[in-house]
């Protein structure tokens, strides 16, 4: 599917130099943010770095120390919640126990005071489309993990606010589930046209889900893109080993045209981009190749040092002549089993 | 730019205390400072120190002082024995078992300790249970004194106390991870040896919690050493009553009640420092501190003590081994023996009062002699008595009223720690559990009278109060223990205002628990004496006072019928309590077997 083009929609939200110190200590350091409308945009990053404050301050639920916080063109800086026309998912649901599906659903509409007629026109196609119209009346600790969820979003999207926040909203469900729930994400996502602002410490489910990719460390935005940019060419250390295993080496200039030469491999050639004259690179596991005989290729000899049998694939560790040690990963197949410790 | 808001967080949360703390200080803490201020003046209120000697060196007050302490040091102790095995054996029950024995802890902690103290006169009176039930089997020729001793005015105490004792002690059980019992079992101990060396001290904390409380407790009660015992029993909170009611002497009243509330306080430090136990229950050894030689030995020695101990008493627990197949394991151990006589201990002697309500003779005397139902017509057609019961019912729930009101805000910013003011809050509470009921209603009598709110029910309500709230804001924090207070922050995401989430999101989930502290707060404002001695003035007395009085003069049939009302009506209300408790547990129960 032919992801819509943002960059000609309109700033939906829009973030100017928000921070946020608790005890001297800075949550959030001043950090600037536009999110175009329809766009899924994914604050990642480990715990501790800044994504739920962040979040939180878009929210309402929490008030920077300074900056400004736009929303479709509004200052919302200190606006409570209510009024900021934003629905949020949280990590845990806050599903209100006592009130059923159907209620749950249709509280933010009852807080509008809509007709009682329309509300349940609203709930019902709501319902419908997060597949849970058979449940409506059964209170929330009657449903399973994966069904709460669906609630959580319905009870968000049902009022059509102009974003829909995210906080780990998988956080909670096992493996299986939560791949099946992306999916269903990114459906509601295409379907409902909303924009999303989505946090996560998960790499994997980031670079599913995103039209772009915010990486946050320390309390700042380290780096942003889509997350094909971001994982084949990260600007830091951080970057480089937070969306899996990096094999980082150390690259010099050799001629003025780009030329650069790489010496633990034993290559030369010319970046894809502009690059500083000296620095290092990176290169995923898996785009190593296995020099089964003679290639085009170049090719650098390496002793395997250790294996592992991933199921999928199998990840080696190779020693190059050099010293360094390098991951690798490749598909397992049937070749595959040829190379044991040693070779 | 848009405004900034108005208040912080933490700035409403303090709003929130705001009125509790208010209330307290105007009426509880104002007036205990008069008071006390009061020892200081002399009756042309100049500043003298005489008061304090006198009651120092004031015989009476010498005698009084340490019939009190030791009449309260062996209550405490006798409490938390009792205590102990009760509690421990509900610690082991779960679910409807639980529950049921739990209710037999609550309703005689609920029962008026006037009606409890009257069922004790019954039970050791000359014509009593005891002596009654001895003459009829032909045992004893002539009656046994019991009434009107030291055993029978600390039976009445630790009575009247050990329900609080077996909460208290069950408070610190229940933290205690049930899987530790499996582990000493894996690494060789047996169950003896792990009860002594591992659970007891875990549960060390419960027992001095349970001791200081007991002893603080014990120190201001003056129903059962008036109705059971001697002059030689009189004990100190008597003698300040008497300063007043007879003597009109505030500052002595005063300086009686300084001198002794330091004397307690300083056998509390010292109980604290000798057995190394903590008023708090958090652990007292200060990482680093009390290390050395000393410490050494002092734990060696209490290692072998506690060995000793398991050696002692190994066979009253078992081998711990599985029982051989085919004979069923034995149900019932030391523990469960002394609980269950412990609980219906606890149950039995009011349930004597049942049926002497219901004599045809004139006094208060075992067995019953036929049946009459004329006590219960005297209560009936009396107006003082009837006058008395509504005017407690009504009072009674105009204070549950102001109590939840002022008490859930309070409860709810203490639970969100939100409040900078928490420590000025759990210090008001700790205060007006811990002091003396007696000497705090004296206090407030004092400055009623200033204000003219002696003989009013508006006094009456305002003094009840104050008592009531500090249950309400503790049974309320824990009740909000398990709200997810994110609810609140989702209601605000979807358009509710604070006003309207805590209306229409939380009240209604934590309902059960607003309406089991409303339940006690008005039971508690009900059976209130103290209070009611003091502010309600002859003709509009309430119920509690009534009794009180009629006691004072002679324990007949009547009081029996009275108090078969009030224990029939407590009973109810606890077990209805329970009941929705239950019952809205079993609905979220229900729930998350789905889930």
């Amino acid at each position: 599917m032919e992801r819509p083009d943002h960059q000609q929609r309109e700033i939906k939200l829009k973030l100017h130099d928000v921070h946020k110190s608790y005890n001297n200590l800075h949550a959030l350091r001043p950090t600037s943010l536009e999110v175009r409308t329809g766009e899924f945009v994914t604050l990642l990053g480990p715990s501790g770095s800044g994504k739920t404050t962040l979040l939180s301050i878009i929210a309402g639920i929490n008030f920077p120390d300074g900056g400004m916080v736009e929303i479709g063109g509004v200052d919302a800086t200190y606006l409570p919640s209510r009024k900021r026309d934003i629905g949020v998912v949280f990590q845990n649901y806050a599903l209100f126990p006592h009130l059923s599906v159907f209620e749950n659903i249709a509280f933010p509409l009852r807080m509008r005071g809509m007709a009682a007629t329309e509300i349940d026109i609203k709930v019902r196609r709501v319902l419908e489309t997060v597949n849970l119209a058979t449940v409506g009346d059964r209170l929330p600790s009657e449903l399973s993990g994966g069904q709460q969820q669906r609630v959580a979003f319905g009870r968000c999207v049902v009022y059509e606010p102009s974003i829909i926040l995210m906080d780990e909203p998988l956080g909670a469900l096992d493996k299986r589930l939560r791949d099946s729930m992306q999916e269903e994400i990114k459906r509601l996502h295409r379907q409902l046209g909303t924009t999303i602002v989505y946090i996560t410490h998960d790499q994997t489910e980031a670079l599913t889900l995103s039209d772009r990719i915010c990486l946050m460390n320390q309390g700042a935005i380290v780096q942003s893109g889509a997350p094909r940019a971001m994982y084949f060419a990260p600007e830091s250390r951080f970057a480089a080993d937070f969306f899996g295993i990096a094999n980082i080496f150390a690259y010099r200039q050799t001629d003025t045209d780009g030329t650069v030469e790489i010496a633990d491999l034993q290559v030369t050639g010319k970046p894809g981009r502009d690059v500083a004259a000296n620095g290092q690179m990176m290169v995923r596991p898996q785009c190593f190749a296995f020099a089964d005989g003679p290639d085009d290729r170049p090719s650098v000899p390496g002793r395997i040092a250790s294996l592992e049998q991933y199921g999928l694939y199998s990840q080696y560790g190779v020693i190059l002549p050099s010293g360094k040690a390098v991951t690798v990963q490749r598909l397992t197949d049937s070749a595959s089993s040829s190379w044991a410790v040693g070779d | 730019m848009a405004r900034s808001p108005i208040f912080s967080t933490a700035a409403a949360g303090n709003l929130l205390v705001l009125p509790t703390i208010g209330f307290l200080l105007v009426f509880m803490i104002w007036p205990i400072g008069q008071m006390l201020s009061l020892a200081f003046l002399d009756s042309a209120s100049n500043f003298t120190f005489n008061n304090i000697g006198a009651a120092l060196f004031s015989p009476t007050v010498l005698r009084t002082s340490t019939t009190t302490l030791s009449i309260a040091l062996i209550s405490a102790v006798l409490c938390t024995l009792i205590a102990y095995p009760i509690a421990l054996y509900l610690s082991r029950r779960t679910g409807r078992v639980f529950a049921l024995l739990m209710i037999m802890v609550l309703i005689p902690f609920w029962i008026s300790v006037l009606v409890r103290t009257i069922a004790w006169f019954l039970v050791f009176g000359q014509n009593g249970v005891i002596n009654g039930t001895l003459t009829s089997l032909g045992l004893t020729g002539e009656a046994w004194q019991m009434l009107y001793t030291r055993g029978a005015v600390i039976t009445g105490i630790v009575h009247a106390i050990a329900p609080i004792s077996v909460l208290t002690i069950l408070g610190a059980m229940q933290n205690v991870d049930p899987r530790l019992a499996a582990a000493s079992a894996s690494l060789g101990a047996s169950p003896a040896r792990h009860f002594w060396l591992v659970y007891f001290p875990l549960t060390k904390s419960g027992v001095a919690a349970s001791f200081i409380l007991a002893f603080v407790l014990s120190l201001g009660i003056f129903v059962q050493p008036t109705l059971l015992g001697s002059p030689r029993e009189t004990m100190i909170a008597q003698v300040i009553i008497q300063q007043i009611d007879e003597l009109f002497n505030w500052n002595m009243a005063a300086a009686i009640a300084i001198v002794f509330l330091v004397l307690a306080l300083l056998i509390v430090v010292i109980a604290d420092r000798v057995f190394g136990i903590s008023l708090a229950g958090r652990p007292t050894r200060q990482a680093g501190a009390r290390r050395g030689r000393l410490h050494a030995l002092q734990q060696a020695a209490s290692r072998r003590m506690l060995m000793l101990l398991a050696t002692l008493t190994g066979p009253f627990f078992g081998s711990g081994a599985p029982a051989p197949p085919g004979k069923a394991r034995a149900r019932f151990n030391a523990t469960a023996i002394l609980a269950i006589i412990g609980l219906v201990w606890l149950a039995a002697p009011a349930l004597f009062l049942i049926p002497v309500s219901v004599t045809d003779s004139n006094f208060l005397e075992w067995p019953p002699r036929g049946f009459s139902l004329r006590w219960y017509e005297a209560y009936f057609t009396s107006s003082i008595w009837i006058d008395a019961t509504l005017r407690s019912i009504i009072v009674g729930l105009v204070t549950a009223s102001v109590s939840i009101v002022l008490g859930i805000p309070a409860a709810m910013a203490l639970s969100r720690g939100e409040v900078s003011a928490k420590p000025i809050v759990m210090g008001l509470v700790l205060l007006s559990l811990a002091i003396p009921n007696i000497l705090l209603a004296l206090a407030m009598f004092y400055v009623f009278s200033t204000l003219g709110l002696v003989g009013t029910d508006l006094g009456l309500v305002i003094g009840q109060t104050v008592f009531a709230v500090p249950y309400v804001i503790v049974a309320m924090v824990a009740a909000f223990g398990n709200y997810n207070w994110q609810l609140n922050t989702a209601a605000g995401t979807l358009g509710a205002g604070g006003l309207r989430t805590f209306w229409i999101i939380t009240m209604p989930i934590v309902r059960v628990g607003v309406a089991s502290s409303f339940v006690f707060a008005f039971i508690r404002s009900f059976e209130e004496l103290s209070v009611a001695m003091f502010i309600s003035s002859g003709l509009s007395t309430t119920l509690p006072k009534r009794i009180w009085s009629e006691a004072h003069f002679n324990i007949s049939p009547t009081l029996a019928a009275v108090s078969t009302v009030l224990i029939i009506g407590v009973t109810t209300i606890v077990l209805s309590v329970e009941f929705f408790t239950r019952r809205a547990k079993a609905t979220t129960q229900k729930g998350m077997s789905h889930g």
